[in-house]
């Protein structure tokens, strides 16, 4: 089944066109990259699909449902999970506060005014599991501002992988970190996401997204120029001219 | 504004330390003595200082902890308080347990019906609309002759609450045990919505909207389920203000009074547990000694008051003073 359908997708920003007539699919399980050089719509996609934006027409189908028009909550109950390019923590906020927030989002008892204890502590409980499988236990009363970048970045996309869902959407997983950072972020995105979940991963780095990606879709003025296996992309011409420059 | 709202109530998920709980049996136990040792009208000057506490207590749910900044928030104080008033002025309805349901219920209404009408826009425009609510109730109540007693602007003469009691009378200083009660009840009511996850939800909406509908958050639900509850309390509030000042007037509903919580907030400490409580003490205090020396000039004090918080106490006197301590203690 695709995890993924998406049909005539278009988006305008008033007169300026940013994604024209998009089609593709992914089936359920694949790690598909989308690259392109900057205003290429990458992020626009990405919005799309989560709901952070309205397409001005095409749709979207999430595992044969129509999620076009669904808000951005509902598509999280169903099973999408999004990472920002621009680190969204609340740095303010403590680690353990920001990985409750993470927790208590997919549950009924986030409505909750009044704790009902036994709920609150099985998400407490979660919590706390989580943070020790990602050695961030010992930070949690650290506000999350007070993380090295790199820990944020961890801790994030950490907490997109945490609840469980069918579709990451990893916009920039790498970005602002160092090569070492990036290359340590990526090889937890092969090592702890199941072989079930759909990965979308935006970047920018082609030598990152080649041992991550199964298939590369390279986004070019608003349009999809190609979209294959990692091999015949960075043999693509066209690809090499337009994205690197060569 | 929305810096004034510091994460510092948000704390880790533990239970309370002992010495909170030991904290609050002497508070208490201070605010239960202290009128024994109070004339009769400085009892009623305490009791407003404890109903403007749970007003700004309302305040702060949605300021605080939800980032919104309400210019109408006195729409629901009036409610409350009107429906004292007119219960009393048509019908002579004095009976507590009438009159306590029935502010329950148009607090609750009203602040599902304003609150849905603001939350059509958000930021400044939301500021627009709830400042624009407040006066439309100012003008009704103002103009239509069924909201005020015969003469004048207002309704006069509200006796205290008919408990149904044989025997029993009211005196200052019942009174102020009555709301004292309520204060109490108001406060460990309003910390518990702020430390459930509801309140937490409500403080990431503030942080990051966007992140948190991410995360599953159903974002317009949060705010408008906050303002209807922090509506109930302003309203009780209303109702309290009505019994102990025995006058209900239009301007309870008007930008005048909507600004005196967010004030209390942002100068005691928003999204603080106790900043409202300082926050109301400083202002109902300073208003009744100031207007003792020079009446004119109270809204001029209030006004330097704001500016010197907001310049050199940035998050409030409550946040400043922990800071301080924090610095002491090295």
């Amino acid at each position: 089944m695709d995890a993924l359908r998406v049909e005539g997708l278009t988006k305008y920003f008033g007169g300026v066109k940013v994604l024209e007539d998009i089609s593709f699919e992914v089936p359920a399980g694949e790690r598909l990259a989308i690259i392109g050089p900057n205003g290429a719509g990458k992020t626009t996609l990405l919005n799309l699909l989560n709901g952070q934006l309205e397409p001005t027409g095409g749709s979207i189908f999430f595992f044969e449902q129509d999620i076009t028009r669904l808000p951005t909550h509902r598509r999280a109950h169903i099973g999408q999970a999004r990472s920002f390019q621009i680190p969204s923590l609340f740095t303010k906020l403590t680690v353990l506060e920001n990985t409750m927030l993470v927790m208590h989002g997919l549950e009924r008892s986030r409505l909750d005014m009044v704790r009902t204890a036994g709920g609150y502590a099985r998400v407490a409980d979660r919590a706390r599991s989580a943070l020790e499988d990602f050695g961030l236990w010992d930070k949690r009363d650290e506000p999350v501002g007070r993380l090295a970048y790199g820990d944020q970045r961890r801790l994030e996309i950490n907490l997109c992988m945490a609840t469980g869902p069918k579709l990451l959407l990893l916009d920039e997983p790498t970005n602002g970190l160092t090569r070492e950072e990036g290359v340590a972020i990526i090889d937890m995105i092969n090592g702890r996401v199941g072989a079930e979940v759909t990965v979308l991963l935006v970047a920018h780095d082609m030598h990152l997204i080649f041992s991550v990606a199964d298939r590369v879709m390279v986004l070019y003025d608003g349009s999809i120029l190609a979209c294959d296996v990692c091999e015949r992309i960075r043999c693509d011409d066209r690809v090499r001219e337009i994205y690197m420059g060569v | 504004m929305a810096e004034a709202a510091q994460a510092t109530a948000v704390r880790r998920v533990r239970s309370r330390p002992a010495l909170w709980w030991v904290g609050l049996v002497v508070a208490v136990g201070f605010l239960a003595v202290l009128p024994w040792f109070m004339k009769g009208f400085m009892q009623t000057l305490m009791a407003r200082f404890l109903i403007f506490s749970i007003f700004a207590m309302s305040y702060n749910i949605i300021f605080g902890y939800g980032g919104m900044l309400s210019l109408g928030h006195a729409a629901f104080f009036g409610i409350g308080g009107y429906t004292v008033g007119l219960l009393f002025l048509h019908g002579d309805i004095t009976l507590f347990w009438i009159v306590a349901p029935l502010t329950v219920v148009f607090s609750l209404a009203g602040g599902a019906a304003l609150s849905f009408l603001a939350l059509r826009v958000t930021g400044l425009y939301f500021l627009l609309i709830t400042f624009g609510l407040g006066q439309l109730l100012y003008s009704l109540s103002w103009n239509i002759r069924w909201f005020n007693s015969a003469g004048m602007q207002g309704i006069a003469a509200i006796p205290f609450p008919d408990m149904g009691l044989p025997g029993f009378a009211w005196t200052n200083r019942s009174f102020y045990y009555f709301v004292l009660v309520w204060f109490v009840l108001s406060y460990l009511a309003i910390n518990r919505i702020a430390e459930s996850p509801f309140g937490r939800g409500l403080v990431g909406i503030r942080e990051g909207e966007n992140r948190m509908k991410a995360l599953g958050y159903d974002v317009w639900l949060f705010r408008y389920l906050a303002l209807v509850v922090s509506a109930l309390f302003a309203g009780w509030a209303g109702m309290l203000f009505a019994y102990n000042n025995s006058f209900v007037y239009p301007v309870n509903f008007s930008f005048d009074y909507s600004w005196l919580p967010m004030l209390m907030v942002i100068l005691g400490g928003a999204a603080t547990r106790i900043g409202p409580i300082v926050g109301a003490l400083i202002v109902v205090f300073a208003e009744f000694y100031v207007s003792q020396l020079t009446k004119e000039r109270w809204p001029l004090i209030l006004g330097i008051l704001f500016v010197a918080v907001i310049m050199y106490f940035r998050g409030g006197i409550v946040v400043a003073l922990v800071r301080l301590r924090k610095r002491l203690e090295g």
